[in-house]
């Protein structure tokens, strides 16, 4: 799933390592994550937007606007 | 290949090193001379313990890998993981070695021959349980077991399909016979080999 992590990562000036160690995950899953090619589980995703101060759709795009 | 990876799989490389070294000694040594049982046993047993050398090599190389930052709660069920590993093949080994011993030197029933092989296989059992328990720890990071679920998954229908595939070759090629606990090893080897091509996917 398409996703702004690597943006906000950015702008936070982490590596996928410190963000790893916030979410308490390994830096593997913030590369896949990121990549798109492993969506993470709900619990994460809120994880995620409550670290960033957002919201999961805020963050995660599930391309359903491009079908409408 | 960093150099931390490089020195692990080196000392990884010397323990079994070690262990087939000592073992074969262990085998020249009881051949020559005529030892009580319990002696040969402790011949054949003692070469093993560079095996469980593995079991704090990889747990200082997990908890130290700057590749995985994982935290003390991300280690736990990694380390129940090494302990139940490490209980049940220890008891492998000190089976396993009393069995073939046992038999080598002993006139047993079929009963007790039969009764020697079930004890023998029942810590494998004990081996696919601790990975069983490692998956379903709900501490395990959620990326990693799903790369383990899917790997157990592909190794699981390869062992199957080569299972598949060497028993026609007996039946119709006059393969020789496969060792059916061998099984069990092709299995945890494939494990093994899956995983890099499993993440690989993930990149």
């Amino acid at each position: 799933m398409k996703n702004r992590l690597r943006v906000l990562r950015a702008e936070r000036r982490w590596s996928q390592a410190v963000l790893a160690q916030h979410l308490d995950v390994s830096r593997q899953s913030i590369n896949a994550i990121e990549t798109g090619k492993y969506d993470p589980s709900l619990p994460l995703a809120f994880a995620i937007a409550r670290l960033f101060e957002g919201r999961i759709e805020d963050i995660f795009d599930d391309e359903l606007e491009k079908q409408e | 290949m960093t150099a931390r990876k490089r020195l692990f799989f080196m000392q990884l490389a010397g323990l079994i090193l070690a262990f087939l070294v000592l073992e074969w000694l262990a085998g020249v040594f009881t051949a020559r001379a005529s030892l009580p049982y319990a002696l040969s046993l402790l011949a054949y047993i003692l070469p093993t313990l560079p095996l469980f050398g593995i079991i704090p090599l990889s747990l200082n190389y997990t908890n130290n890998n700057p590749d995985l930052p994982l935290s003390a709660h991300r280690m736990a069920p990694v380390r129940r993981y090494m302990v139940r590993m490490g209980v049940s093949m220890f008891f492998y080994v000190i089976i396993l070695m009393a069995s073939i011993v046992a038999l080598d030197r002993f006139e047993l029933s079929v009963q007790i021959k039969a009764l020697l092989a079930v004890l023998t296989a029942l810590p494998i059992g004990g081996i696919i349980w601790a990975v069983s328990r490692l998956i379903a720890d709900p501490d395990v990071d959620e990326f990693e077991r799903m790369i383990m679920t899917r790997s157990v998954m592909a190794s699981a229908a390869l062992t199957f399909f080569f299972a598949a595939i060497w028993g026609f070759l007996e039946n119709f090629a006059e393969a020789p016979d496969f060792p059916l606990y061998l099984v069990v090893v092709v299995y945890f080897g494939l494990f093994g080999l899956v995983q890099p091509f499993v993440r690989r996917g993930f990149r």
